[in-house]
């Protein structure tokens, strides 16, 4: 009986249920398109931190087109499973390395996952874990900037994968090194400043340079330590968690996209 | 998580999560856009006390540590701003720490300091449970998601440690005095542990799902929150001071400027009755906590 070997249909939405859902996100890309530098003009306008909201409001412009295309792909519970779970593993890994101070392991998990499902669901991972370990650790002005960032780590390694430079499974040692290397340079080239990017507009009712500078050195240190947890994290559980994905992918034709 | 403090202290969180958001988005938005340092006090004042509202006395130690960030903002901003006419003192290589940039970093540091207090407050009321219900209608493949992670990471973080217990048990565990590569090798052979079982289980669980008929039409769902006539009311009473301190506010002149030198335009009626009711607004979910309280221990006594 194949319907119960290979349960019930989830192979993704059929073609004309995708066609709304893709028209809505088109809308949300090109509502963003021109909100952003509308909000830019507001910003300088508005008294008080202008700086920091409208900042805000165009990374928040910035993750609504990847919700709306998630949703208008109406997930199967398979789908919607595995991104759960993926992003509760980038959320507690930290506690399997409680042993290790100061050790940040979020983004590596979230790296994985990129490269495993591709960029949507690599960005969808890092958006949620990001958004979840802010419903524990506490919510703050940074939780959309944190969405933002852990999301676009996630989304990095997924085009990498598409672009086949790293391969969906079964890296051979150069190409762990070079995988744990892309997670040291994507936190301290790119989720790193884009969250000493918020500090600093948090501090800048007058934002100055040497503020500017003040914030971003004082965060290079914080980052590089981050990224070196990241590099060690993807160097040690890269291969048996591709594995462990690559399974889903073989055994029940999960993470599965037509390239 | 949440820690909701007893009984009737919190009747502002009991309120439907759409008027709880509604205030929190529209307090925030004010608290970033306000600069005139009358209103940033009053922000400030209002929100450490809707925190302690929610609190009681463990709101204290939080308030003190964002009254010392507040002073760190406020003297380290000159440092970083050399702009403004009256010099203080002149520091490292003649560069001068002037008036005008410390009241700057006052007012940068009280609009943060405002900001984390009504983000604490934000915390306590809009639970997981309470966000997921606004957006379950708008986003529900990921407010499923996002009930589902927030679920997994306490067992998962359980898990976790029973994998390093028993590793510790058969001797593979990270000894005393190991050396952080072993540790940190130790803690990737449990995660990798952890991860194969929870994988399997995402299938499990996402089967059992659709047994019991996820995503079918037709199907309702629980959920704690139901609008009563407060939520109208108290929705009616929001948007009504929050328009008349907008267009108060926007009347009167609440421009100030720093350089060269302190500019804080008099104030002026309209100003005024825009502080009042941007004050009551901002007083809201005091006055309803302290209401509940109130109500609550009558209560108590006539039984």
């Amino acid at each position: 009986m194949p319907e119960l070997t290979f349960g019930p249909d989830l192979g993704g939405a059929p073609e004309p249920k995708g066609r709304p859902g893709r028209a809505k996100t088109l809308a949300t890309v090109l509502g963003a398109l021109v909100l952003t530098p509308l909000t830019v003009a507001l910003g300088m306008e508005v008294p008080g931190n202008g700086y920091y909201l409208s900042g805000t409001l165009i990374v928040l412009y910035a993750l609504v087109p990847f919700f709306v295309s998630f949703e208008g792909r109406r997930p199967q519970a398979r789908e919607i499973a595995v991104v759960a779970v993926l992003a509760a593993l980038a959320v507690v890994a930290r506690a399997a390395f409680v042993w290790v101070p100061h050790f940040k392991p979020m983004a590596a998990i979230i790296m994985i996952a990129g490269l495993a499902a591709g960029p949507q669901v690599g960005f969808l991972v890092g958006s949620t874990a990001a958004l979840a370990s802010n419903f524990i650790f506490g919510q703050g002005p940074w939780t959309p900037w944190q969405m933002l960032a852990f999301g676009l780590v996630g989304l990095v390694a997924g085009l990498l994968a598409d672009a086949r430079v790293f391969p969906r499974a079964n890296l051979t040692w150069p190409r762990r090194i070079a995988l744990a290397g892309t997670g040291f340079v994507l936190i301290v080239g790119l989720a790193g400043p884009l969250l000493d990017t918020s500090t600093f507009f948090y501090l800048s009712t007058a934002p100055t340079l040497e503020l500017a500078a003040a914030v971003y050195l004082a965060g290079l240190p914080v980052n590089a330590a981050h990224g070196a947890a990241v590099a060690a994290t993807l160097l040690l559980v890269a291969n048996p968690l591709l594995d462990q994905l690559n399974r889903l992918r073989v055994k029940y034709g999960l993470l599965d996209r037509r390239r | 998580m949440s820690v909701l403090p007893a009984q009737g202290r919190c009747a502002f969180a009991s309120l439907h999560p759409a008027v709880s958001f509604a205030f929190f988005a529209g307090v925030l938005l004010l608290c970033m856009v306000l600069a005139h340092p009358l209103l940033q006090i009053e922000a400030f004042c209002l929100a450490a006390l809707c925190y302690v509202s929610f609190r009681g006395r463990a709101a204290w130690r939080f308030v003190g540590g964002l009254a010392v960030l507040l002073a760190v903002v406020a003297l380290v901003s000159p440092l970083f701003n050399a702009q403004g006419e009256t010099v203080l003192f002149r520091w490292w290589a003649g560069r001068p720490y002037t008036l005008e940039a410390l009241a700057l970093g006052a007012s940068t540091g009280l609009m943060l300091a405002a900001m984390m207090l009504w983000f604490a407050s934000y915390h306590l009321v809009m639970t997981s449970d309470a966000f997921t219900f606004l957006f379950a209608r708008a986003l529900p493949g990921l407010s499923t998601v996002l009930v589902m992670v927030l679920r997994l990471v306490p067992t998962y973080r359980r898990r976790i440690e029973k994998l390093a217990m028993a590793r510790a048990g058969i001797g593979q565990g990270p000894s005393e005095g190991a050396t952080l590569a072993a540790r940190v090798r130790s803690a990737g052979t449990v995660l990798s542990a952890l991860s194969a079982d929870a994988l399997e289980g995402a299938i499990v669980t996402a089967d059992s799902m659709v047994a019991r008929g996820y995503g079918l039409p037709g199907r309702t769902h629980f959920a704690l929150f139901r609008w009563e006539r407060r939520d109208s009311v108290v929705l009616m009473v929001m948007a009504g001071l929050l328009t008349a301190a907008v267009v108060a506010l926007v009347l009167g002149d609440t421009a100030v400027r720093y350089f060269p030198a302190i500019v804080v335009p008099p104030v002026g009626a309209d100003v005024l009755v825009g502080a009042f009711c941007y004050g009551a607004f901002l007083l809201l979910p005091t006055a309803i906590n302290l209401g509940g309280r109130l109500a609550w221990r009558c209560s108590l006594s006539s039984m």
